[in-house]
This record gives structure tokens, C-alpha cells and sequence, in this order.
């Protein structure tokens, strides 16, 4: 058998499992670690590994497998200190109206999901009823219809949702699935959204959210975004960006706030 | 150094923890096949940053393992790896004081993240 088609035979298990597609040109990187794999499990080559592939995938070898295309993936509560920073900003001082949050590039909606909840939290433990909506978008119909279900595989609510949360939160269905709950999903809306085109929504957010998103623009293209996202925010309105992104040369609307190492930008009056 | 005993009884789990963990710095791994001999291990060196403990194993069960630990006065973080995945049962165990789950199969990142959750360390990790 070719060695193309022992790569795709792999390929295509891990974009069903994961949905994460591997394009010919990186079948380098899934060749290199199908190779480990083989030496770590005792097979003598790769076309011996796919022979106890074909029979079934499980056990060590469906957990490496997994492993190996799962690295850097979104999950939930990315960046942990964001969230806390977050709760430490906004929900010590709400406004009065109801909090409206943009979550700019939602991907399959983990991170508003993640707003959703550390909110929730906040108000049970310390009594409060903050009111909140939060907007995720998102360019891909494919991604939406996903963050609209609001269910997830069971490797992904394993990233970055500690079990008591997940236990909260989350139901399994049969299939091995989990959704969440509609405590949870209620407050979320998503819609299509090119972060390219104009914005045109209906109220300003107090917060908005474009993490790891501007990296793949080029300055010029920053600046735009930014400029049209400023004019989404109220007043003292927060950007939140990813960990290693900043502002700097791009925008001088914001004051840098600094939470316990966490950068986020306020919106100057 | 940061130090991780799992407690499984086959071979395979440990190469794989192992396996997962091979980018990690500056930890040190142990095995112990079944609970009677962790408690062995435990007692010699009682300064394990954190325990992976399979269910499902022979002899002592993964719970059964846990109780042993608490009427020896053991306090270290546990995570508990097993296939099950129905909330009761998971329910179950968290309620019995064990520190956190991972359903089975799990992946790096998702190990690395509950080892970090429960211990409150940050794990020196190269990329490949």
C-alpha cells in the first residue's frame, strides 16, 4: 500500500474524531509522528501500525493518535488569568443595564460559553444578579452552527472546564456528547461576522474580546479592524486581546489597565 | 523536580503517561502497578507533587486505592483516569474527596492542564 494513502487512512480518522483537517502539505508533521507512535507501541513499521489500525482504533493507540493533532486547540478558559482579570474589572463594578460582551472570532463558542459561566459563578458565590448577554461571531456558517448547538466531544470539554464545572454545567447524551445547558446557552446569541466588513449592531458592548485574532492581519488591516471595533465600545468599554498581542502602534484610544499581569485596554472618554 | 506517581496496572498506561509527559522538564515520573504498592512507594518518599490513579484495576480498585490513602493519612492530589463517563459516576468520585477526573482517552494538553489545576504549579514544557 502507498505510504499517501496510509497517511490519509489517519488523516481522514482524526478529522472525524476531531474535526481537524490535515491539508497534503502537512502530512510531513502526521507522517513524523504516526512514526513515534509505531516505535512507542512496539509496531516494526508504519505499514504494521495501519495493519492494527484497520482492525480498530482504540486503547494507547487511539489516545496517541488523538495526542498528536491536538496541539494548541481552543478550548475553554483560554488563558485563565483573562477570565479572572475579567471578573476582577467588570463583575466587582457592573453597570447598571444589563452587561453586553462581543466575543469577536467565537470559533465553536467555548470562550462565551467560558464568559457565560465565570459570570454565573460569580454572581452564585457572591450573591449578585448581574444581567449580561454576550454576542459570539464567528466568518465560518460551519463554526456557527456548531457554537449554536452547544455540543462539544468529550475531548473537548475536557480542555480547560475543571470536572465540578463541566458536572454543572454540561449534559452527556448517549452518543458521548456533552451540551450545554440552557441556564448557560440562553445568554448567547451567534451570528456570521467578517471582522473585515462593517460592523452593525444594534448597541454598544461594554467588552469585547478579539484574542489571537489580529496576528493574521497585516498592519494596515489591524488598524481598520481596530478603528471600527473602537467605535463597538462605550465609553470605558474593554478590549480584551490575546496574551501576546498589543496595541501598540495601532491604537491610541485606550489606557493600558494592568490586573495582576493581565494587560487589558480601556477606552479613553 | 517536580514529582507525578501513577498507579495503573498495565504496562501500556504507564509508557503512555509517560509518553504524553515527554516534553515536561524537570519532572520525575513513578510507577506503582497496583494500590498496596504505591502505598509502599508513598511511604518511603512521601513528597509526590500529585497522583494519577487508574479505576478499573484488579485487587484494590482505583477507589478502593483512595480509601486506603485516607485512612493512612495521605493528602495528595489525586486525578482519577478512567473510561467511565456518566456524570453519576463521576459525581461519585469527586464527592468521595478525589481531587479531579480525566476521562479516558485523554490528550496532552488535557493532562498537563489537570495537573496544573490540582497542584497549582506550572509545568515546564519544551515544544517540539
Amino acid at each position: 500500500m502507498l505510504q499517501s494513502e496510509i497517511l490519509s487512512f489517519f488523516a481522514q480518522y482524526i478529522e472525524s474524531e476531531l474535526g481537524i483537517i490535515y491539508a497534503d502539505h502537512n502530512y510531513f508533521q502526521l507522517q513524523n509522528r504516526l512514526e513515534e507512535i509505531t516505535k512507542l507501541l512496539g509496531f516494526k513499521s508504519l505499514e504494521e501500525l495501519h495493519t492494527q489500525a484497520k482492525v480498530g482504533i482504540f486503547g494507547p493507540l487511539q489516545q496517541l493518535l488523538l495526542d498528536l493533532a491536538t496541539n494548541n486547540e481552543t478550548s475553554f478558559f483560554r488563558d485563565a488569568k483573562i477570565f479572572k482579570a475579567f471578573e476582577q474589572t467588570i463583575l466587582t463594578n457592573p453597570p447598571i443595564e444589563p452587561l453586553r460582551i462581543w466575543s469577536a472570532a467565537s470559533s465553536a463558542g467555548q470562550e462565551a460559553i467560558s464568559l457565560a459561566i465565570t459570570i454565573n459563578e460569580y454572581n452564585d458565590k457572591n450573591k449578585k444578579k448581574i444581567n449580561f448577554s454576550i454576542l459570539g461571531s464567528d466568518i465560518s456558517e460551519r463554526i456557527l452552527t456548531k457554537a449554536r448547538n452547544g455540543i462539544y466531544s468529550q475531548l473537548e470539554v475536557q480542555r480547560g472546564l475543571p470536572t465540578q464545572i463541566l458536572l454543572k454545567y454540561f449534559k452527556k447524551d448517549e452518543l458521548d456528547r456533552w451540551s450545554v445547558n440552557s441556564e448557560i446557552s440562553k445568554f448567547i446569541q451567534f451570528k456570521k461576522q467578517n471582522l473585515k466588513s462593517p460592523f452593525n449592531f444594534a448597541e454598544k458592548f461594554h467588552v469585547v474580546l478579539c484574542r489571537n485574532v489580529l496576528i493574521y492581519q497585516n498592519i494596515e488591516g489591524k488598524i481598520e479592524i481596530l478603528k471600527r471595533m473602537t467605535e463597538t465600545l462605550l465609553p470605558q468599554g474593554l478590549l480584551v486581546l490575546g496574551s501576546g498581542e498589543s496595541l501598540l502602534g495601532l491604537s491610541t484610544a485606550f489606557e493600558q489597565v494592568n490586573i495582576d499581569g493581565v494587560i487589558l485596554y480601556r477606552k479613553k472618554l | 523536580m517536580f514529582k507525578i506517581l501513577v498507579i495503573d496496572d498495565t504496562k501500556t498506561a504507564h509508557a503512555f503517561v509517560n509518553s504524553l509527559l515527554r516534553n515536561v522538564n524537570e519532572i520525575s515520573i513513578s510507577s506503582a502497578f497496583n494500590g498496596l504498592e504505591a502505598i509502599e512507594l508513598i511511604q518511603a518518599a512521601p513528597d509526590f507533587d500529585v497522583i494519577l490513579l487508574d479505576w478499573e484495576m484488579p485487587t484494590l480498585t482505583g477507589p478502593q486505592t483512595f480509601q486506603q490513602f485516607k485512612n493512612k493519612n495521605i493528602r495528595i492530589p489525586i486525578i482519577m483516569m478512567s473510561k467511565k463517563n456518566s456524570p453519576e459516576d463521576i459525581q461519585q468520585i469527586l464527592q468521595m474527596g478525589i481531587t479531579e477526573y480525566i476521562m479516558k482517552p485523554f490528550t496532552t494538553d488535557i493532562l498537563l492542564e489537570k495537573i496544573e489545576f490540582v497542584t497549582g504549579k506550572k509545568l515546564r514544557h519544551v515544544a517540539e
